[in-house]
C-alpha cells in the first residue's frame, strides 16, 4: 500500500522515475551527504536497479510531492532485524529548493510508523553526518534522537567529520488490556 | 604475519581449531554476550569451514596463550572500510577458566594496534552488550572509548538489551607510534 501523508505519498518505483531521480541524486548538494557510492557517477541504470531490485530485509518507496505529484526521492527502510526487533531508515530527497516544505519530516515520519506498525519494529535507526543539521532537524521533528555521536566516522573532502546514529521508538502501546 | 604479545601470539587459524571453536560456541556461558547468531545450533563443519576459507573483507586470528600453546579463542577484524579508514573489532574466548588472565586484553591490544598502524585505520569500534562489564572494563584500560549507547537493541535472553559502542583512536597514547 501507499503511505499518503498531508503533503507527500510513499509509493512503488514505476518505470521513469529513474530518468526523473537522477538530477536530483547528481546534484552535489544532494550528492555530499550520501556515502561515497552516492558521490561517484552514478547513472539511470543503477538507480534504476536500486529502486526496483528487491532484497530481503529491505523495502523502498518513491516519494512525491502530493500537491504537483512531482517526484522529490526515495526513502526505505533496510536491514530489518526481525529477532532484534530494530531496522534502519535511509532517505534521500531534492533538489535544494524544494527543502524546507515539511516533505522529508513527514516521510521520515511515514516510514518510520510503517516498520512499527507493519513490520513490529522497536527501534528504527538512522546514521546521519554531523554537519548536516538540515537533515538532523527533519529526523528530530519526526521523532528521532541522537544515541550516538561518532567523531572521525567519515572522510568528507579530505577531512574527517562526525557522524550521528540517531533512534526512534513506537509510541506506547495502544493495545486495551485484556479484558478480565 | 603472527602477532606476539606477554601472555598471548595471534595467528593464522588452522582446521586443528575447528573443535575449540565449535566448543565454544556450544557453551552458553561463552556466547552469552556475542549476538543473537550464536544461539543456532553450531556444527562442527562450520567451525571447520570459518577456520579454513578467506573471508573478503575480514581477517581472523586464532589466539594462543603462550604459557602452554594452548588454542584458547577468536579474534578479528571485520567491516573494514578502507575509505572511512574504521573498522570492526570482536572476540570470543573460552572455556571460561580461561578468562580473568589478560589474554583478552592483550589480544584487543594486539589487534588494535595491528589496525591502527597496519593498515592505517584511524580507528577501530567495537560493540558490547549490557551485562559484560568485564568485557567494558578491559575495553577501557586498552584505550576504547564510549561512542553511544543504544537502549533496546539486542535480544538476550528474551530482553531487549543495551548495546554500546566504543572505539580507539589511531592518536590514543597507547597506540602513538613511538619516535
Amino acid at each position: 500500500m501507499d503511505l499518503v501523508g498531508a503533503s507527500v505519498r510513499l509509493r512503488a518505483a514505476e518505470p521513469g522515475d529513474a530518468a526523473r531521480l537522477a538530477p536530483i541524486v547528481s546534484d552535489p548538494r544532494v550528492a555530499v551527504w550520501g556515502g561515497i557510492e552516492s558521490r561517484l557517477p552514478v547513472t539511470e541504470d543503477r538507480i534504476k536497479r536500486d529502486l526496483t531490485t528487491t532484497e530481503p530485509g529491505r523495502t523502498r518507496w518513491v516519494i512525491d510531492s502530493r500537491e504537483d505529484g512531482v517526484a522529490l526521492g526515495s526513502a526505505s527502510i533496510f536491514d530489518q532485524d526481525f529477532r532484534n526487533r530494530h531496522a534502519w531508515f535511509a532517505i534521500y530527497l531534492g533538489p535544494p529548493e524544494r527543502w524546507g516544505h515539511g516533505y522529508g519530516s513527514e516521510a521520515t515520519r511515514l516510514a518510520t510508523a510503517w516498520a512499527f506498525g507493519e513490520l513490529g519494529m522497536a527501534k528504527v535507526y538512522l546514521q546521519v553526518l554531523e554537519a548536516n543539521q538540515h537533515a538532523i532537524s527533519c529526523y528530530r521533528r519526526a521523532g528521532f534522537e541522537v544515541e550516538a555521536v561518532l567523531p572521525r566516522d567519515h572522510l568528507l573532502g579530505g577531512r574527517f567529520v562526525t557522524g550521528l546514529v540517531m533512534a526512534a521508538y513506537p509510541p506506547p502501546t495502544s493495545n486495551p488490556p485484556p479484558s478480565a | 604475519m603472527d602477532l606476539t604479545g606477554e601472555r598471548v601470539t595471534l595467528r593464522a587459524l588452522r582446521r586443528e581449531d575447528a573443535q575449540v571453536i565449535a566448543a565454544n560456541i556450544a557453551d552458553p556461558e561463552v556466547i552469552r554476550f556475542v549476538g543473537g547468531w550464536a544461539a543456532q545450533p553450531y556444527a562442527i563443519h562450520q567451525a571447520v569451514e570459518y577456520a579454513t576459507e578467506d573471508r573478503e573483507g575480514s581477517i581472523s586470528w586464532a589466539v594462543e596463550r603462550r604459557s602452554d600453546g594452548a588454542m584458547v579463542g577468536t579474534t578479528g577484524l571485520r567491516a573494514l572500510d578502507r575509505q572511512n579508514r574504521n573498522c570492526h573489532w570482536g572476540i570470543t574466548l573460552g572455556p571460561p577458566s580461561v578468562w580473568d588472565q589478560g589474554l583478552g586484553s592483550e589480544a584487543c591490544v594486539l589487534v588494535t594496534r595491528f589496525a591502527l598502524q597496519e593498515l592505517g585505520m584511524e580507528k577501530v569500534y567495537l560493540e558490547v552488550f549490557e551485562g559484560n562489564d568485564r568485557a567494558r572494563r578491559a575495553y577501557e584500560k586498552s584505550g576504547y572509548q564510549l561512542e553511544g549507547t543504544f537502549p533496546q537493541d539486542m535480544l538476550i535472553g528474551g530482553r531487549l538489551r543495551t548495546t554500546f559502542r566504543m572505539a580507539a583512536y589511531r592518536d590514543h597514547p597507547n597506540y602513538r607510534t613511538q619516535p
